[in-house]
């Protein structure tokens, strides 16, 4: 191999010799020993650098592997999201302040029971709750202008009251509202259009094109996996329909009057705020208040099932008031 | 007033020193070759060339060019060293009277290689008279002399180079290698260009630097050379303020010798670096400087080694002419002989030993003459009344003669001779079997185990050392035997009659007698005059060094006196 010492400028003789020079050869002759050392030592420092730029080429290698994992962690979060963000419109997308306004409203000061006339008509309510609705419970306190929505609707599940709302039992007797409670615990048929509150809460941030932007403006892995993280605790298909859904029903546990026991599961004697509002319509179709007390539950089952049996009781209240004339 | 070296005239015979000798040689000049006319490579070429390269890397060497040239052979001489070099103190000779000055510094010579020089004269008269044609041209052009000691000196400091390597050249090996360049390329330079006029083999030297110029490893050394002083030329502009501090410094523009084959771009120099590392050198612009050293030398070496040889060249020359000079200065003269047939006269005019001279004492010259050089001499006279001086001064006449240099004498006229004998000294040895007369009987056994016929005889107080009766018979016997082989003979005795018979008698026909000249109250005059002495003037020098009968008398009664003394106080 010809030797960067040499140019063209040089006369043949002299480039031979320069070259014979780089290789170690000598007409007169070297020390065979120093010959071999040279060697051993060019033997050592190309296997370094051999192995150093192997080095270099893993870690480019590496490098590469990770950007383009990183590339295909963020093409895979936005296409997570492109779909159900592409559905949402403007109004979906404002919904969730929509509706904390509507429970600010709710929380304030009670402007007394109000049934809208379409509920009155024969099965007026079981149509209006037949519509796709987004349900959240709490303490009232939680729905004040400073309290903490998200906080209650994280904790808020389809509980007996909207079951027992939606479809329900029987009668009134205590076996008959417990076989309803216990039934739709496994089954979640009769309301399946009611979501909560919180799926839409968790999951219209990752649905904003700013969560799209900082993805796509990620330039580590660990932030990446941060938004993953999130991305798979939002249950963004249940979030789409909270998103969208036509109907706001809202129970709020007003503080209880304190000369009643508590029950193990922490129900006890107090009102409760219901509220149906079309918010399509942005109309309120009702407001009841009613008080719950769980002494009427024999004491075998008042521990256990105390609140689900009082949920299910307000329900059947709800609905008597509704129908009432 | 020094008197001024002289040398003889050219004879018109063939056996003249001829300036004109060397003629512009056809082929190439591979080895600048000083001492012969057909170039010879004396040196071991390539030990040499091994032990320059050796020492081009290294910087030590122990002594290249003089190992080298001690090892050199010589032109095919019939001349035996162990015959006449110690009896004629060779080795002191050359030590004492060659010497070669650079202002208050002396340069040290290859002795070993000068005194085999001349104890191994060529056997080839045409080798004789090319040297001569050189140191004829040198006495009679000081500007030839003066390019001759420059040239010398430049291989001096070439062998400093190679040989030692001090100061920065200890720590800089590019620095110390490029040096070493410089000089080659001025060695080379002064050749060319410095003996362009010279019409001896001189003229030599400007056929070697004149062929070496022409060919690509000089070029490539003035390339490498002209790229380590001038790689490129920077225009600039320096402002100066009124407290004469530089306010503004500015590169105007920068120019690169693009045409010198070692310049290439940055780029190049750098993956050049990165090669060297890769295959075991040392990564840095001095490695890859060290690799363009490395090739130019090896293109050149072939061309340094022949230096060496020729340093011993000139040290023969500038020696000999460094010992005429202090001749000169001491008021003697030298001179290039004239060369005859042994058949012809031999004239040494104002001859003179150039041994007292190397010891600091001035001689006194004699002239000395004989009608043909193929005679016996028979040489009489007082004891210290110079004879054996005279065979001394006779003997290195011949030797620097038979080497084509100039002899200690005004002018000479002198014949060559196959073989050189002397028998000057005969010192007493521990380990010697014989007595006196024995060693005398094996002298003269010796001598004529090694005499050639024709050859040059010179011994001082044959058969001294036997009786006078026995002895004058032994010494007839050797004159006459000596006589069969027409030798040129110098013999000295204290034999006064047998030697006047001789004379008288005529029996032998090639006997020439010389006697040491008397002067007032018979002190000699260091002059020789034909005839036989009639006293060896024992008396004088035995009053002269105080043995006369009344001072070894004045001698005894003192010791006697004081072995009394002595006794007396003891109270024997």
């Amino acid at each position: 191999m010809a030797t960067f010492l040499t140019t063209a400028k040089m006369a043949p003789e002299l480039a031979a010799r320069v070259d014979d020079s780089v290789h170690g050869r000598h007409r007169h002759g070297r020390p065979r020993r120093a010959r071999s050392g040279a060697r051993l030592v060019s033997l050592v420092r190309l296997a370094m650098a051999l192995a150093l730029a192997s080095l270099v080429g893993t870690v480019l290698h590496f490098q590469r592997e990770d950007r383009l994992a990183l590339e295909r962690t963020r093409a895979s979060l936005l296409d997570a999201v492109r779909r159900p963000s592409a559905a949402l419109t403007d109004n979906d997308r404002r919904k969730i302040a929509v509706i904390e306004d509507w429970l600010g409203r709710f929380a304030g000061i009670y402007e007394g029971d109000f049934v809208a006339d379409e509920l009155r008509a024969p099965h007026g309510l079981d149509a209006a709750l037949r519509r796709d609705a987004v349900y959240v419970r709490g303490p009232i306190a939680a729905f004040a202008p400073a309290g903490a929505v998200a906080a209650a609707a994280a904790v808020s599940s389809k509980d007996s009251f909207v079951r027992c709302l939606v479809d329900p039992p029987a009668s009134r007797a205590e076996k008959a509202m417990l076989a309803r409670v216990l039934a739709s615990g496994a089954d979640d048929g009769n309301t399946a259009h009611v979501q909560r509150l919180d799926d839409g809460e968790v999951t219209l941030p990752i649905l904003l094109s700013a969560w799209s932007q900082a993805v796509a403006s990620a330039s580590d892995a660990a932030t990446l996996a941060a938004r993953r993280r999130q991305l798979e605790k939002a249950p963004v298909e249940r979030g789409v329909l909270a998103l969208k859904s036509e109907v706001l029903l809202v129970a709020m546990d007003e503080p209880g009057t304190g000369k009643g026991p508590t029950e193990l599961d922490g129900e006890r004697a107090h009102d409760v705020r219901v509220g149906v509002v079309d918010l399509a319509a942005a109309r309120v179709l009702l407001r009841v208040r009613r008080h719950v007390d769980p002494t009427w539950v024999s004491e075998a089952r008042r521990p256990v099932y105390a609140s689900a049996l009082d949920g299910c009781a307000l329900a059947l209240d709800v609905r008597e008031r509704v129908t009432a004339r | 007033m020094a008197a001024q070296p002289t040398f003889a005239a050219p004879s018109p015979r063939p056996a003249r020193p001829a300036i004109h000798a060397e003629v512009s040689p056809p082929e190439p000049v591979l080895i600048p070759d000083l001492l012969h006319p057909t170039p010879m490579r004396r040196i071991d070429a390539a030990a040499t060339k091994l032990a320059i390269s050796l020492a081009f890397a290294s910087g030590v060497s122990g002594g290249l060019f003089g190992d080298a040239l001690d090892r050199a052979t010589v032109a095919p001489s019939t001349w035996e060293p162990r015959s006449f070099a110690s009896d004629l103190f060779l080795a002191s000779f050359v030590q004492r009277c060659f010497t070669i000055r650079h202002g208050t510094e002396e340069a040290a010579l290859s002795r070993h290689h000068l005194t085999n020089l001349l104890a191994n004269p060529p056997a080839d008269v045409a080798v004789v008279h090319h040297r001569r044609a050189i140191v004829a041209e040198l006495a009679g052009s000081p500007a030839l002399r003066r390019e001759l000691d420059k040239l010398y000196q430049a291989i001096c400091r070439l062998r400093t180079l190679l040989e030692g390597a001090t100061g920065i050249g200890k720590w800089d090996a590019n620095r110390r290698q490029l040096d070493i360049l410089v000089v080659v390329k001025e060695i080379l330079d002064g050749m060319a260009g410095g003996f362009g006029e010279a019409r001896s083999g001189l003229a030599r030297l400007a056929a070697f630097g004149r062929r070496v110029q022409a060919e690509e490893p000089y070029r490539s050394l003035a390339d490498l050379l002209r790229y380590d002083e001038e790689l490129a030329t920077l225009n600039l502009k320096v402002s100066v303020g009124a407290d004469g501090r530089i306010r503004a410094f500015e590169v105007l523009s920068v120019q690169e010798d693009a045409k010198n084959p070692f310049v290439s771009s940055p780029w190049k120099r750098w993956l050049g670096k990165i090669e060297l590392f890769l295959r075991g050198f040392s990564f840095g612009e001095g490695e890859v400087m060290a690799r363009l050293i490395d090739a130019v030398f090896e293109g050149l070496v072939d061309e340094i080694v022949p230096l060496v040889q020729l340093m011993g060249d000139l040290e023969l020359y500038l020696g000999a002419l460094g010992f005429v000079d202090r001749a000169a200065a001491a008021g003697l003269a030298m001179s290039l002989p004239e060369l005859v047939r042994s058949t012809e006269g031999r004239l040494l005019e104002r001859l003179w030993n150039p041994l007292l001279l190397a010891h600091e004492v001035t001689p006194i010259p004699c002239d000395l003459a004989t009608d043909r050089h193929d005679t016996t001499v028979l040489v009489t006279g007082p004891n210290s009344g110079g004879k054996t001086r005279l065979l001394q001064s006779i003997g290195l006449a011949q030797v620097l003669a038979q080497s084509g240099l100039m002899v200690p004498a005004r002018s000479a006229r002198l014949a060559l001779a196959p073989a050189l004998v002397v028998s000057l000294i005969e010192e007493t040895k521990a380990d010697q079997t014989e007595g006196r007369l024995g060693t005398e009987l094996v002298r003269i056994r010796g001598l004529f185990e090694r005499l050639p016929p024709g050859a040059m005889v010179i011994m001082d107080e044959l058969c001294s050392g036997t009786n006078p009766s026995e002895g004058e018979e032994i010494f007839e016997l050797v004159v006459k035997m000596l006589a069969r082989l027409t030798p040129q003979a110098f013999i000295t005795t204290h034999f006064l009659a047998f030697a006047a018979r001789l004379e008288r008698e005529g029996k032998i026909t090639a006997l020439r007698f010389l006697q040491v000249e008397l002067g007032p109250e018979h002190k000699p005059t260091y002059q020789f005059t034909p005839g036989v002495a009639r006293t060896s003037l024992a008396g004088h020098a035995a009053a002269r060094l105080g043995v006369t009968g009344e001072q070894l008398m004045s001698l005894i009664d003192r010791n006697v006196a004081l072995a009394n003394a002595g006794a007396g106080k003891r109270g024997v």
